[in-house]
């Protein structure tokens, strides 16, 4: 019975144009939109790792040089982007991709992949996932808004129930009809995508995560489906479920993520580069100057290192002294950098837990979370590489100390003095291997557990709601 | 009563519509009132830097009054601030100001290192855009307009009044018309109350800009009345109503702004600009391995101002350090340009594309106003490089000619001063909202003839 009524209701829909017309439509833009961000995410990875590659043959390249300019020549890092920006660029657009590493300083990262500003697409950047998660709900509301208060309004509802369908079973091959089309357009447009990623033959990783988020999309789906027939069932003409669902999508799609967003970054502010740049230098300044001669920190680890020693002068250690000031130094500024920052984090954090909780309300900011995270473009999944960049050049830059301390004689320590180069190629380089997705589940299992919560709420709302059959 | 009273008292016994006023001013409220807080917080940044900046000063004024300056050491630790001062109209239009950095602290390096970093901030919040007026102008009051006005015709006729109504007026449209006025009239109000409430929370003066945004408000209104009309008058029933216009809505919100996106990034040779970074880093610290005396000249013979100075001695010299410092950003001078080109190419294929959404046209319009879009960034970096000539050049004038730092040089450090001479681009934002309007005018104005003619 229940496939009957979901046959009967796509053989309803066929037969009118708004199926005809919007499914093609909206097929052809999220393909378009997809060959196009695809085809530039290719070029860009290929730029990307080229300048990867340049930069490390520099880095070897480099001549005999003191390992304190080894320091500050530093290295760069080139962000990859993940192979399913494609589908959803999730913070891509937003940050930089090119990272200086050097002594003393922690770089923010420059150049986002295009210069154009993205100001202009308030409903969100146009990608695969934006059509998926914003435009298309739009289409189900078309198709499915009448789909029970059009049977009331036209009097067929009292017929059908007459006939002894229940109202669960018909509920429920309608859904599945509104379903089966979701279905259709989800798999077009992951087909293409799935050829795509054959032909750059990712890794199995990605394979998983593309398939996940193809569940994803179609949990999304159920919940606008269900939504959608729950408020035309409560509706007493088309009319008002129309408005009513479109009112919903406005609320959670559109305005919600905004305002919740807005007041969040009023309720905790966080500063700007300018500001914690300050911000650090003056926390660092406030443990020690190593320039300063009479600095009470610098003048107690000199202490500490003569006793550790067993000598009276620096002169007289061992090692180059101005090589272990150097590595205390980049010990305290990372130090205090990684607190200062971990501040600021805290901040960000406190946004993005006083947004989740409104994903209570609605379930395109929760699956939006999702997807970005499957699809690897996160915030997290940046701030992960950002962190493992950061650790890359602290052990970098401390490894240049090393060689300072203990390969430059003190007697002779001068920008001019030179250790030799066959110590560049000795000194790892930059190799980050973004976390597996069996790594990742601690930071989706609270969005799965929401996306899960909705699915429960509507699909036990349907169950229990009962409409009136005849019309008010 | 006359017939518009009894139409008001109609619409006023509407709750929904009511409630939809209602929301939309105290939305109109809190975005202007968020919105003016981020302006705060920003001036609030500024001034810590300069006191912070102040301090340095201070600091080396205290160093100069024990004879311990350095002034290439100063030169080297002292980063001055610059700042892009947020205008008045920024207060209700964010545009891109949440894009870049546009508070910064430069020194005395190679200026291309210090000016590329990605602005801070949660990027997750930038994926959904802000919550400002401009967003609940341009993008709800469209929708604001139609709740209200898109079934005027098919509920009446849904409800069976139609025909009575008819019958009892010459003209069937102007009734329509009538029904169609007062929401937006009232939603008119709200837009001038809002506009009042930012004048008087906000910096914003009442001054010619003023009536210029009054009038684009205006006009953009009319123009989705327009849209509205048209619908109204092409005489469907009412889902039939509500989709075509949330389907226009859309066209203008998010397909047409999206394909222009996707153009302009199309024309764009993404990872390019890594090279201005990578450049500049190689050459400094190439420098290093060269024959310093060989490159002090090559510097001096492309700037021949600093001529008349010492030759350079075996130890390390700022006047070098300084001046490869400076010629690396000789080095990626052009890549530079073409950035800069390629960012002012994206702007105006942006604008072009703004013909066909009103939305678009709107948002290039305030943003422009509030000089919070491409051109204001442009030429923010490009005050930051006469800025950094500055300082370059007041400090050269004390390292190549070897003169003594005096007590009253600390007060002749240029300062930054940021202001913004492009134009309020208010006529040619009026002009394509004008056509836009005018092609939906004809269309309600071909529609309602048809209309007549049944």
């Amino acid at each position: 019975m229940i496939f009957s009524i979901a046959r009967h209701e796509l053989s309803e829909l066929w037969r009118h144009k708004t199926l005809k017309i919007l499914l093609p439509l909206l097929i052809s833009l999220t393909l378009l939109v997809a060959v196009s961000h695809w085809q530039q995410q290719q070029d860009f990875i290929a730029v990307q790792q080229q300048w990867q590659q340049t930069n490390d043959e520099k880095w070897e390249a480099q001549p005999d040089r003191h390992p304190h300019r080894a320091a500050h020549y530093g290295a760069m890092v080139f962000r990859v982007i993940s192979p399913l920006s494609f589908m959803d660029a999730g913070v891509n657009p937003f940050v930089g991709n090119v990272l200086f590493l050097e002594a003393h300083r922690q770089n923010s990262s420059q150049f986002k992949q295009y210069l154009s500003s993205h100001s202009y697409m308030q409903l969100g950047y146009l990608s695969g996932a934006t059509l998926i998660l914003v435009v298309w709900p739009l289409v189900l509301i078309a198709l499915a808004y009448k789909s029970i208060s059009g049977e009331r309004q036209q009097g067929t509802l009292r017929q059908i129930i007459s006939l002894g369908v229940s109202f669960r079973q018909m509920i429920v091959g309608k859904a599945l009809a509104f379903l089966f089309i979701s279905l259709l357009f989800l798999a077009l447009v992951f087909s293409v995508a799935a050829i795509f990623l054959v032909m750059a033959a990712v890794e199995a990783d990605v394979y998983v995560r593309f398939a996940l988020l193809f569940v994803l999309y179609f949990l999304y789906c159920v919940i606008w489906v269900s939504l959608i027939l729950f408020v035309s069932t409560l509706s007493r003409a088309n009319n008002q479920s129309l408005s009513t669902s479109l009112l919903l999508w406005l609320v959670m799609v559109v305005v919600l993520p905004k305002l919740a967003y807005a007041v969040a970054e009023w309720r905790y502010p966080i500063p700007d580069n300018a500001v914690f740049d300050i911000q650090t230098a003056q926390a660092v300044a406030k443990v020690g100057d190593s320039h300063d001669p009479d600095d009470p920190y610098f003048n107690d680890f000199r202490e500490q290192t003569l006793k550790k020693y067993g000598v009276e002068r620096v002169e007289d250690l061992p090692v180059n002294w101005k090589g272990l000031l150097m590595q205390e130094g980049e010990r305290i500024t990372s130090e205090v950098f990684e607190e200062q920052y971990g501040q600021l984090l805290n901040q960000i954090a406190k946004q993005n837990a006083w947004v989740s909780r409104w994903s209570l309300f609605s379930p395109f900011l929760v699956t939006s979370r999702l997807s970005n995270l499957l699809s690897a473009t996160s915030y997290q999944q940046i701030r992960q590489y950002e962190q493992a960049a950061e650790a890359y050049r602290y052990q970098l830059i401390q490894s240049l100390n090393d060689l300072h301390i203990n390969e430059v004689d003190m007697a002779h320590d001068n920008s001019d003095h030179r250790i030799s180069k066959s110590h560049w190629a000795e000194l790892a380089e930059f190799d980050y291997q973004p976390a597996k997705l069996d790594e990742e589940w601690t930071f989706m299992s609270s969005s799965a557990a929401m996306i899960g919560l909705w699915l429960l709420s509507l699909l036990a709302a349907i169950m229990v709601i009962r409409p009136k059959v005849t019309i008010v | 009563m006359s017939l518009f009273s009894f139409e008001l008292k109609l619409f006023w016994a509407n709750r929904l519509n009511k409630w939809l006023l209602l929301t939309y001013l105290v939305a109109g409220v809190i975005a202007i009132a968020l919105s003016q807080a981020k302006i705060e917080r920003e001036l609030d940044h500024y001034q810590f830097s300069q006191d912070h900046y102040q301090d340095d000063i201070q600091h080396y004024r205290d160093q100069y009054d024990k004879n311990q300056l350095l002034p290439g050491y100063m030169g080297y630790y002292l980063f001055h601030p610059v700042s892009q001062t947020p205008q008045a109209w920024s207060a209700i239009f964010r545009g891109e100001r949440d894009e870049t950095a546009t508070h910064l602290r430069v020194r005395l390096l190679g200026l291309q290192s210090q000016v590329n970093a990605t602005a801070p901030g949660n990027v997750d919040a930038q994926r959904f855009g802000q919550f400002d007026l401009s967003f609940l102008w341009l993008y709800l009051m469209p929708l604001l307009i139609a709740a209200m006005s898109i079934n005027v015709l098919a509920d009446e006729k849904n409800t069976g009044r139609w025909p009575m109504l008819v019958a009892q007026v010459p003209k069937g449209a102007r009734l329509i018309f009538r029904k169609m006025t007062i929401p937006a009239l009232m939603v008119l109000i709200v837009n001038i109350v809002l506009l009042v409430v930012a004048t008087l929370i906000t910096s914003i003066s009442l001054d010619s800009n003023w009536f210029g945004v009054l009038a684009q408000i205006i006009l953009y209104q009319l123009c989705w009345w327009f849209i509205c009309g048209w619908i109204v008058f092409l005489n469907k029933e009412a889902s039939f109503n509500y989709l075509s216009f949330i389907t226009i809505w859309l066209v203008f919100t998010f397909v047409v702004p999206g394909l222009a996106y996707l153009y302009q990034i199309q024309q764009q040779d993404a990872g390019k600009d890594a090279a201005i970074v990578f450049e500049q880093r190689q050459y400094m610290n190439d420098s290093w391995d060269k024959d310093k005396k060989a490159d002090f000249a090559a510097y001096l013979a492309l700037f021949p101002q600093w001529t008349p100075t010492a030759p350079l001695g075996d130890e390390f010299d700022w006047r070098w350090y300084y001046g490869q410092q400076q010629m690396s950003d000789v080095i990626v001078a052009d890549l530079v340009s073409q950035r800069h080109l390629t960012q002012l190419a994206s702007y105006q294929q942006g604008q072009a594309f703004s013909w066909f959404s009103p939305v678009m046209s709107m948002q290039y319009g305030f943003n422009r106003l509030a000089n919070a879009d491409t051109l204001a960034k442009l030429d923010f970096n490009q005050q930051i490089e006469q800025y950094h000539q500055q300082i370059r050049h007041f400090f050269w004038s004390i390292y190549f000619p070897d003169k003594a730092f005096e007590e009253a040089d600390f007060d002749e450090i240029p300062a930054f001063n940021y202001s913004s001479n492009i134009g309020s681009g208010l006529w040619q934002s009026l002009l394509k909202l004008l056509v836009i309007t005018a092609v939906f005018a004809a269309l309600m104005w071909q529609q309602l003839r048809r209309f007549h003619e049944h």
